[in-house]
């Protein structure tokens, strides 16, 4: 909840120019988020080694585009 | 539970079915990310139309559920059969069909308030995206509700606990959460 409101507060003071920085913390606080929901919500954590594996390369990768498309 | 054993929470085959629709999502932010790109203007006017309270607030309602399916099932864990356990479980599994209904209403009112200002999925590529994806997750909102009420049917009226099945349901509801925190900074924020 504290990372949500990190994002909108960071979404508040660049709304204005369309920063580049501040999208990179927004898309980077919302998979620091999924992480956590993966890891402890939906126990991830406990998971095999090879799905945390997986789940974790697809969030770098997810950021990765995202980064690509929307910051550069 | 046990940290070094390492298991998968819920019914294994569940999972493919999680990843398959977290990889669809990733799959449509890619598209709407090369339509940002291709109409910035048109995306960006579009977005500053949105109001980001009803995307922050739904967020925190999201996370709060998920907050109490999760306490659910550590009662449920930490004092299994017992019957006060199982109630107060039970009462954390309906608090999160609660915020389940309150995301509804307040996505309801967030579409309604569109289209009384006039706008449609019609008017340009982003509202396509904006009403198709909070759409489709508004479907997975409502399915884990009818599945959080069925895990709470089940939490108070089964011989036995069955943990798999209330941990696959659990999952379905964080799945929807997951959706969201994808979908949230890209259509209201970025």
């Amino acid at each position: 909840m504290v990372l949500t409101g990190g994002s909108w507060i960071l979404h508040s003071l660049f709304s204005e120019r369309q920063s580049g920085v501040a999208i990179a913390f927004v898309l980077a606080i919302a998979v620091i988020k999924m992480h956590l929901v993966l890891g402890f919500f939906m126990e991830l954590r406990f998971a095999p080694k090879l799905i945390k594996w997986a789940s974790d390369a697809w969030l770098i990768l997810l950021l990765s585009v995202l980064f690509f498309l929307f910051c550069i | 539970m046990n940290n070094l054993t390492p298991r998968l929470s819920g019914e294994p085959m569940l999972w493919i079915l999680l990843f398959g629709d977290i990889a669809l999502y990733s799959l449509f932010l890619v598209f709407f990310g090369i339509d940002y790109n291709a109409q910035n203007l048109v995306f960006r006017e579009s977005q500053e139309s949105l109001t980001p309270a009803f995307g922050f607030i739904n967020t925190i309602v999201l996370l709060t559920g998920s907050w109490f399916v999760v306490r659910g099932l550590q009662v449920l864990r930490e004092k299994g059969n017992d019957y006060a356990a199982r109630r107060k479980a039970a009462g954390y599994v309906l608090y999160a069909v609660v915020c389940g209904a309150v995301f509804t209403i307040l996505k309801v009112t967030e579409y309604m308030f569109k289209v009384k200002s006039g706008v449609s999925m019609t008017d340009n590529a982003f509202f396509v995206y904006y009403f198709a994806l909070t759409g489709l997750h508004l479907i997975h909102v409502l399915i884990g509700i009818v599945t959080l009420y069925y895990m709470r049917r089940h939490i108070e009226r089964a011989i036995t606990i069955d943990y798999q099945f209330l941990e696959s349901s659990a999952n379905f509801w964080h799945l929807v959460d997951l959706l969201w925190i994808m979908l949230f900074p890209l259509i209201y924020l970025v």
